[in-house]
């Protein structure tokens, strides 16, 4: 071949070649095209997996998405651990940070006064409505065929029978304005005469001079937002010392302002919600006591620590008499603490308390939330103790303060985002109760399984696989193609009478079932040993054998020494099945306290799969972590069973 | 001299010592194959002819469990699910793997990190993989429908939908292929370079070369993976379990999730013996005939010679 290249013209032999190194170019490329998209598969849902589970909760399907986990920006409100989170809008084309103090709902009505003519329309004439947003005023416009003319009209009402009240778009337009939703319902009802038409409208009153108008929706929903010092004023005071002050204009809108009892001046009201007074569990573990009813007074609501709770003063047998709270209240007893006692007391708001776990105290029942995690970036979670009863409070601010909110559409605001890998993920789903248990207990059962398993299919593996290899007796070659043939056995043709043979020596619900079979060996591993063991040269075993050393000896003294890397890769490979098994624990395990990470795993995502994404997230990371450690460990071991594994045939 | 003196004494003393030192290393392995293999699969045989709820003793219904799992739409309904998922899972997952085995194996930069991303999903728990692909296949925020809308596509409702959820569990059963391309990646390196030196003389290109040399020398790897995968299709269970738990509608009701939930749910062992037995006979016959039309397709290295 290379005769009749040199034999050609060098022009063409230079042309030959350039084409070769284009060809080989072109084949590199296309190949490293393929490994890009089948790593991309490969890879995609893995970084998307452990990016999610650093983000919190709502971040993980947004749309569009946020790749790289974000933190919102939140401010403390006043005095109190909630946070208030902040949005970034554009003022005057600069982006600036506010919060949200509430919604402002508008309608838009027609002044009746510029209003005349009206017509009637079949309802099978008219087209499909459409909003039309002129000026920030919305109106559904609608096409009315008639005649082979079209024009577009507005809807005002139902006619008789199947018609419209209608009227042309372009007077409606001239028409209508926008009002705040409030103002328009503080109007008093009034029945609007245009033409012939009676409408149900309202009489309100603006700018001095009263009109009548007539409500043709839809609806439009604005934040009011305004600068974060607000929160900084902001005060939580109780839901029913709040009393409204109606309406007045704050900044460039208009905001309901209530009155609070006992103080002066006006307030906003930034939230309402239940908040639940809480209490360390450790201070309560430690300074808590059970107290008999009978030996208490009457319980006054007092102030504990800034927290209203039913105070009484209880005198214990012998005892001088101290001021408590009670915390608890049981039929004949109450878990109360002394009052100069509770450091820790104070309000949670309930939205944070839902996997909260039940204990109890002197068969007192109470609630204990673990991994509770007040706001702030360095926000520290403990278990607290709910205590007293929940109760509605507002989180008011001044309307001093409030001087510069302003309107925006929903869409114009975006959260105010900031990186960050938050770990809180991780702790939390490792602090979730789930079952009787926590996490943690899954992993150690499956250590405990992968450690029997290992150490079973070890001991029992290496003298079988060494018989195979090694000794000659009547029937070997029988039973080594039966061993070979139970590597293909399908397992659900023994499932259910094995476990019928764990439940005769009462083994289900124990880790037994889960590892006392790898004591008789398993086939493919015992295979695998047996290959190995074949490739070790007889003659090492002479000397032993000469010293008078038994079975048991050689295998000690020379098989297992020169076989470290194949013991490795049963270890491995039975790490690897135990660790992943999914189906066996699963059917044999009913209590939580025993099961291992995969069945675990299931047990969380059935309990918190659809509200806790974060945690179920980061705890299947945490459940891949020993495995891809492993991997990257023992790779070549991995490799070479793999490919032991499938190269036969 | 002690090989001479051994292959001499078939029968005697010492080879009958040689003999029970055998039987009794293997006996761990012998009891662990009647007590957990041979007789369970005997008494499930038995069991497949009973009425059994695990408390009272069996009963014995003749061919009853039979007939009614025949009669039964829900078996059917699995049957078909499960062999369309090994239809979608086999062939695809086989294509996939060969592909970027065949690939990998042009000896390309960094090999070794290629194979270690494609094998990494394979060795996760299933359940792990199961959750984190519950997320990816969620219809509002999951990764694949924002990579769909990215094209204008507006992708289904996957594991909620009845049409979507067995393709959704069958694209998932791609991503786990890494251990099968690690098998033909060994399997293309250790063809002869002598074999492709020849096909270039001939002048084969990069497809000749792959349908002329490469595929036939790999025909036996790719045969006896294509089996194992089979089989390990037709008794798949955990995905189904946690993605879908068989649903929507049965849309993904796998024969092991009918069979749990026959054996450990209703507490029917009879009936879900005889469906063990059933499952048992079908990866029986598949393999035999997979086995058979392999003189087909596959080559043998010793038939040429």
């Amino acid at each position: 071949m290379d005769g009749t290249r040199v034999a050609q013209p060098v022009g063409r032999w230079q042309q030959l070649r350039t084409s070769k190194r284009w060809q080989r170019n072109l084949r590199h490329a296309g190949s490293y095209l393929v490994l890009l998209a089948g790593s991309a598969f490969m890879l995609f849902p893995m970084l998307w997996i452990i990016s999610a589970s650093f983000k919190p909760n709502w971040q993980i399907f947004t749309q569009p998405p946020i790749w790289i986990p974000q933190h919102w920006e939140e401010v403390r409100a006043g005095n109190t651990n909630r946070m208030i989170s902040l949005w970034q809008v554009m003022v005057s084309g600069e982006p600036q940070k506010v919060i949200e103090l509430g919604v402002r709902r508008y309608t838009t009505v027609i002044d009746a006064s510029l209003l005349t003519e009206l017509l009637i329309a079949p309802t099978a004439e008219m087209g499909e409505a459409a909003a039309l947003n002129v000026n920030g005023i919305l109106l559904n416009v609608r096409d009315w065929t008639a005649n082979g003319e079209t024009r577009q009209v507005v809807a005002l009402a139902r006619g008789e029978g199947d018609t419209l009240i209608v009227a042309d778009a372009q007077q409606v337009q001239a028409a209508a304005m926008r009002l705040p939703l409030d103002e328009v319902n503080a109007g008093g009802r009034a029945e609007v005469t245009i033409g012939e038409e009676v409408f149900r409208g309202r009489e309100i009153t603006l700018d001095d001079r009263t009109i009548q108008v007539i409500p043709v929706g839809p609806e439009t929903q604005l934040s009011v937002m305004g600068a974060p010092q607000i929160a900084s004023a902001a005060l939580l005071v109780p839901a029913e010392s709040v009393s409204s002050a109606g309406f007045a204009e704050v900044g460039d809108t208009e905001l309901p302002l209530v009155a609070v009892e006992g103080m002066t001046g006006e307030y906003i009201t930034l939230a309402s919600e239940s908040w639940q007074p809480v209490i360390d569990e450790a201070e309560f573990d430690a300074q808590a006591l059970v107290a008999a009813r009978a030996l208490m007074t009457e319980a006054q609501p007092l102030p504990v620590n800034g927290v209203v709770m039913q105070v009484s003063t209880f005198t214990p047998d012998g005892g001088a008499p101290v001021e408590v709270a009670v915390l608890v209240s049981g039929t004949t007893q109450s878990i109360v603490i002394p009052v100069d006692q509770a450091s820790t007391l104070r309000l949670a708001q309930l939205g944070g308390l839902t996997s909260a776990r039940g204990d109890q105290l002197n068969r007192i029942p109470f609630r204990v939330q673990d991994g509770y995690s007040e706001g702030g970036e360095a926000g520290q979670t403990s278990s607290v103790v709910l205590v007293g009863e929940s109760r509605e409070m507002s989180l008011v601010a001044p309307s001093s303060e409030v001087s510069e909110a302003f309107d925006v559409p929903p869409e114009a605001i975006e959260r105010a985002l900031y990186t960050q890998f938050r770990i809180d993920g991780y702790r939390e789903a490792l602090q979730t109760k789930v079952g009787e248990t926590y996490f943690p207990t899954f992993f150690v059962n499956s250590f405990i399984l992968v450690v029997l398993n290992a150490i079973g299919h070890v001991l029992s593996c290496i003298v079988v696989a060494y018989a195979f290899a090694r000794l000659r007796a009547p029937g070997k070659n029988v039973f080594f193609v039966i061993l070979l043939g139970t590597m293909m056995l399908p397992y659900p043709v023994t499932l259910v009478p094995v476990y019928e043979i764990f439940r005769d020596l009462d083994m289900v619900n124990t880790l037994w079932p889960l590892f006392i079979r790898s004591f008789f060996g398993n086939a493919f591993l015992i295979f695998m040993l047996r290959q190995f063991f074949s490739s070790i040269p007889r003659e090492l075993e002479e000397a032993a054998r000469i010293d008078g050393a038994n079975v048991v000896q050689i295998i000690l003294s020379v098989i297992v020494p020169l076989s470290k890397p194949a013991i490795a890769t049963v270890i491995i490979f039975t790490f690897w099945w135990t660790w992943n098994s999914f189906l066996e624990p699963f059917i044999y395990l009913s209590s939580p306290e025993l099961f291992p990470v995969s069945v675990g795993l299931n047990f969380f995502r059935d309990q918190y799969g659809t509200i806790f994404y974060d945690r179920l997230i980061a705890a299947s990371v945490l459940s891949m972590v020993p495995m891809i450690v492993l991997f990257f460990f023992a790779q070549r071991y991995f490799i070479e069973g793999i490919q032991l594994s499938g190269l036969k045939g | 001299m002690l090989q001479l003196a051994r292959r001499l004494s078939l029968g005697t003393p010492m080879a009958r010592r040689e003999a029970f030192t055998f039987y009794l290393l293997i006996l761990p392995w012998l009891i662990g194959f009647v007590a957990f293999l041979a007789y369970p699969m005997l008494r499930s045989l038995y069991l497949s002819f009973t009425s059994y709820d695990l408390l009272s003793a069996p009963e014995w219904i003749g061919l009853r469990n039979y007939q009614r799992i025949f009669a039964d739409a829900e078996f059917w309904q699995s049957l078909k699910v499960t062999f369309l998922y090994a239809m979608g899972s086999v062939p695809g997952g086989t294509i996939i793997a060969l592909a970027l085995a065949m690939v990998l194996s042009q000896n390309l930069r960094g090999v070794n990190i290629w194979r270690t991303i494609f094998f990494i999903p394979s060795i996760l728990s299933s359940i792990a993989v199961a959750i984190l692909w519950l997320y990816i296949f969620r219809p509002d925020g999951g990764l694949l429908n924002v990579i769909l809308g990215w094209f204008g596509v507006e992708g289904p409702d996957w594991l909620l939908s009845e049409q979507w959820a067995l393709p959704a569990l069958i694209i998932m059963s791609w991503w786990s292929v890494g251990g099968q391309i690690v098998i033909y990646l060994a399997g293309i390196k250790g063809i002869p370079d002598v074999l492709y030196e020849a096909a270039e003389i001939d002048g084969a290109n990069v497809w000749a070369k792959f349908r002329f040399v490469t595929l036939p020398m790999l025909s036996p790897t790719i045969f006896f993976n294509v089996v194992l995968a089979i089989i390990g299709a037709l008794q798949v269970f955990d995905v189904g379990w946690v993605l879908t738990r068989g649903g929507p509608n049965d849309a993904t009701l796998f024969y092991m999730i009918n069979l749990y939930e026959r054996a450990f749910e209703f507490v029917q062992m009879g009936y879900a013996s005889a469906l063990a037995w059933i499952l048992f006979v079908i990866i029986m016959v598949i393999t035999l005939l997979v086995i058979r039309s392999s003189a087909a397709w596959v080559y043998y290295e010793s038939e040429a010679r």
